[in-house]
């Protein structure tokens, strides 16, 4: 039986990422404000007392920035960000949770490659429409690891 | 576990029950056949040494019965008629001596001048002088010059005739009885020999006249007595009457030869046990007993016989220890079988008791460990293919599968113990959300019942106003006169136009405040989704422990859904009131102003009453369409409360459900704790 993944939408388009590397489902959240940081870097939040990073995940998608809503929801899943983080909760940023179903990636078109974003996986046909998978272990380029990273060696989040 | 002692061990209760009896068995049967080989030796002595005397005192008897023989032949041809006739005495002499084997000399006495011839025959010329003494006695003695007895022999006198004892002992024995017997003398050295005499006495009318015999050699004992020796193996002794060891073993280290004696036994270590062998009678059983030997230090058996001719004691002397010698071997060799087979079993017996109690301790240890519950160390395999093997193999697969078992069970425990915690968790927050989310819907439900009665009023007081505006314009019409009547009538008009813009603001209000928990029942239902999703996601993590719970998180999921679906109509359907209520505010705050300009024009003018008629006119209809809105109104929360029904009847069937979750849950937690207790006292190996 395949593994089931949340679908969730972004820019208008549909995501899928396996519940093994979801650890929970979230209400918007607060982050606190990361000066200097990149666009796709909201900032850190309090997640069960740690701090963690929030993502938007659009600006990693190269999608166009929606606006906020009620609907929005942050997706904490498990991240590499290197050595002193492994399987480190990283917040993603995501329009709204469409479904949890179990996609066939199996029969899925391996999609086409994306410079800088490895973490996009095949493309399978769903009721939903079109799904991408997002593979969270590689969400993130070296340097995108290494800037969070040193941001929570500075809050002291490890 | 405590290592049990060596009487309630294994090994120890099979060497004592195994190796301690047939020690006893084989100990009993060595002294059984050690007492049983004495008896066999006793006996075989009393055999062996009792016929070894009794034939040589018997063959002793033959021979000394034989040279008394000779004796009484030579005396008796005295008495016949050769006394006095000397030298045909002498010649017979002679011929005896030469004629007789065994014998050194032969011999014959007269008493002084018995014949009446000593003078006469000193002054004959051709009588032998060797034969007589210095007065004449006669006594000649031929002797053999080699031991033999064969050669040349000697003739002379016989020497100490008249001291000896062998001539003084057969005289008085006459002269006391008066019959002549043969005798025979103790030894005594003649020649450098040792040789005994066998003597008759000469009786010439009635008269003791002198003695005849014989002298012979001992040699001839020793041969005896090393036959018996030779037969027996035996030691020989010969003891005389007068009590001299005529023969006796040689000392040790000189070959156990058998020696010649003269010595009194008396003078001899032998003396005390030598009046034990004396003290046999002669003629009688041979006797056997046993006895320490003075000179051997050894206990000794001795056979003692005594001769009726001479009186001689023959005794055969046997050591205990040779005796034995052979017993003692065949009992040395039993022993050392027995012990040896005994050494054997009791090796064998503890080798394959101590590997069978090494084996089944391991088990018993093993089985310990098992039953208090520590599984964390292996039960290490075993080469050996018996029953003890194949027992140890059971427990090593026993104990391999226990542990695999608690190690899953466990395992099986955490995760339920996980979600089950979280199954409650999320039950009670459900279980809350929908309590909450239930109270809101009947708060809703109560303020949209209070909406539709007051559209009812409204209804009801425009369907009033409406009749009071057609009657005002029927008076308006039917004259001036009820002009004064319509100005009251139009400020009860104006007093309820107030009013109703006051209900209407209070239906405004109202509306605000559902807008208020309407947005609080979306945020219920939005958070129940998003429980719901991780509730999701946390059942797949469980894998099939979560299946069912994943089918309860895409229900809550459907419930909050609608929820979420019914909230949104309930607030489409509050805006459309708050529209219908704004318009109705706005037509009647117009209407209040139109129905004070009637009131200052019916107050002001009578004679504008067509316009005034007309004003009521358009009021009529205006009132209608107040009413036709206040119907839509009406119809609009009579919708709402039916809608804000359901979702009640949803929340309640959810706070339901969560409860009944909530109680499982529960029960599912106290299985697990059972279940978690009922393995903790199990300890796993670190890979299990």
């Amino acid at each position: 039986m395949n593994s089931l993944a949340v679908i969730w939408s972004c820019g208008g388009l549909l995501f899928s990422t396996a519940t093994e590397s979801v650890i929970e489902v979230l209400s918007p959240v607060s982050p606190t404000p990361a000066p200097g940081a990149p666009a796709w870097l909201l900032g850190l939040f309090d997640y069960r007392g740690k701090l963690i990073p929030l993502v938007r995940v659009s600006e990693l998608l190269g999608r166009e920035r929606a606006a906020d809503r009620m609907s929005n929801r942050v997706l904490v899943v498990k991240a590499d960000l290197g050595a002193d983080f492994r399987q480190c909760p990283v917040g993603l940023w995501v329009d709204h949770i469409v479904e949890l179903e179990r996609p066939d990636f199996g029969t899925a078109h391996p999609g086409f490659a994306v410079p800088g974003a490895d973490f996009l996986g095949a493309v399978v046909q769903t009721k939903f429409g079109q799904v991408r998978e997002v593979r969270a272990g590689n969400l993130f380029t070296a340097e995108q690891i290494e800037l969070l990273a040193g941001r929570l060696r500075d809050r002291g989040a490890a | 576990m405590q290592k049990p002692s060596l009487f309630n061990s294994l090994s120890g209760r099979l060497l004592l029950l195994g190796v301690i009896p047939a020690l006893v068995v084989i100990a009993g049967i060595v002294a059984w056949s050690a007492i049983d080989g004495y008896r066999s030796v006793r006996a075989a002595e009393e055999k062996v040494l009792g016929g070894a005397v009794s034939g040589a005192a018997a063959e002793l008897n033959v021979r000394n019965e034989g040279w008394n023989l000779v004796a009484a032949i030579m005396a008796g041809a005295q008495e016949s008629g050769l006394f006095g006739k000397r030298n045909d005495s002498s010649l017979f002499t002679r011929r005896v001596n030469a004629s007789t084997t065994g014998i050194v000399s032969a011999f014959i006495v007269y008493e002084p001048n018995a014949d009446g011839n000593d003078a006469a025959s000193m002054k004959d010329a051709s009588a032998a002088r060797d034969a007589m003494d210095a007065s004449g006695r006669f006594g000649p003695n031929w002797f053999n010059l080699d031991a033999s007895g064969s050669g040349t022999d000697k003739l002379r006198f016989t020497p100490g005739a008249e001291t000896m004892e062998f001539y003084q002992s057969p005289k008085k024995e006459f002269a006391a009885s008066k019959k002549a017997a043969a005798f025979v003398s103790e030894p005594r050295q003649d020649e450098n020999r040792f040789v005994v005499s066998h003597v008759f006495p000469i009786v010439i009318d009635g008269k003791f006249a002198g003695i005849a015999g014989v002298d012979r050699s001992l040699e001839r004992l020793t041969e005896v007595a090393n036959e018996i020796r030779t037969r027996s193996g035996a030691d020989v002794f010969i003891l005389s009457s007068g009590g001299r060891l005529l023969v006796a073993p040689g000392k040790k280290g000189q070959d156990g030869e058998t020696r010649l004696s003269s010595s009194p036994v008396a003078e001899t270590p032998y003396k005390e046990i030598a009046a034990r062998w004396q003290a046999v009678t002669a003629g009688g059983e041979a006797d056997v007993f046993e006895a320490m030997d003075p000179v051997l230090g050894e206990q000794c058996f001795y056979g003692v016989e005594r001769t009726k001719i001479g009186g001689w004691t023959v005794v055969a002397r046997r050591t205990l220890a040779d005796a034995m010698r052979e017993e003692n071997y065949s009992i040395a060799r039993n022993l050392v079988i027995g012990v040896l087979g005994m050494i054997v079993v009791a090796g064998l017996m503890f080798t394959v008791s101590r590997g069978i109690a090494s084996r089944v301790r391991t088990a018993a240890q093993a089985a310990d460990r098992i039953a208090r519950g520590d599984l964390t160390e292996a039960i290490a395999e075993t080469e050996n293919r018996d029953e003890t093997g194949q027992l140890m193999g059971s427990m090593r697969t026993m104990d391999s599968n226990l542990n695999s078992l608690v190690g899953n069970v466990k395992q099986a425990g955490i995760r339920l113990n996980s979600t089950a915690t979280e199954i409650a968790a999320t039950s009670k927050q459900q279980e809350a959300s929908s309590a909450t989310f239930g109270a809101a819907s009947n708060q809703i439900a109560a303020a949209v019942k209070e909406i539709s009665a007051t559209g009812q009023d409204l209804v009801r007081t425009m369907e009033s106003v409406s009749r009071m505006a057609a009657e005002s314009a029927s008076l308006a019409t039917t004259g001036r006169a009820g002009l004064q009547s319509m100005e009251g009538v139009m400020r009860d008009l104006d007093g309820a136009t107030s009013s109703i813009a006051d209900k209407l603001n209070a239906i405004n209000d109202r509306s605000q405040k559902i807008t208020t928990v309407i947005t609080t029942i979306t945020k219920v239902a939005d958070q129940t989704n998003i429980l719901s999703i991780n509730a999701a996601i946390e059942a797949e993590k469980a894998g099939e422990y979560g299946s069912g719970f994943l089918v309860i998180a895409r229900e809550i999921r459907r419930l909050a859904d609608q929820t979420a679906s019914a909230t949104l109509d309930i607030e489409q359907m509050v805006r459309q009131m708050q529209a219908a209520v704004s318009a109705g505010v706005m037509e009647m705050d117009r209407f209040a102003d139109q129905v004070r300009r009637g009131v200052r024009d019916v107050v002001s003018a009578g004679s504008q009453m067509t316009e005034i008629i007309d004003r009521v006119n358009r009021s009529t209809d205006s009132f209608k369409q107040v009413n036709e809105s206040m119907q839509a109104q009406s119809e609009g929360a009579k919708q709402i409360s039916e809608a804000m029904g359901s979702l009640v009847s949803n929340a309640n069937q959810t706070v339901q459900s969560a409860k009944e979750f909530g109680r499982a849950a529960g029960d599912l937690q106290a299985a697990i704790a059972l279940l978690r207790d009922a393995v903790a006292k199990f300890k796993l190996r670190e890979n299990a």
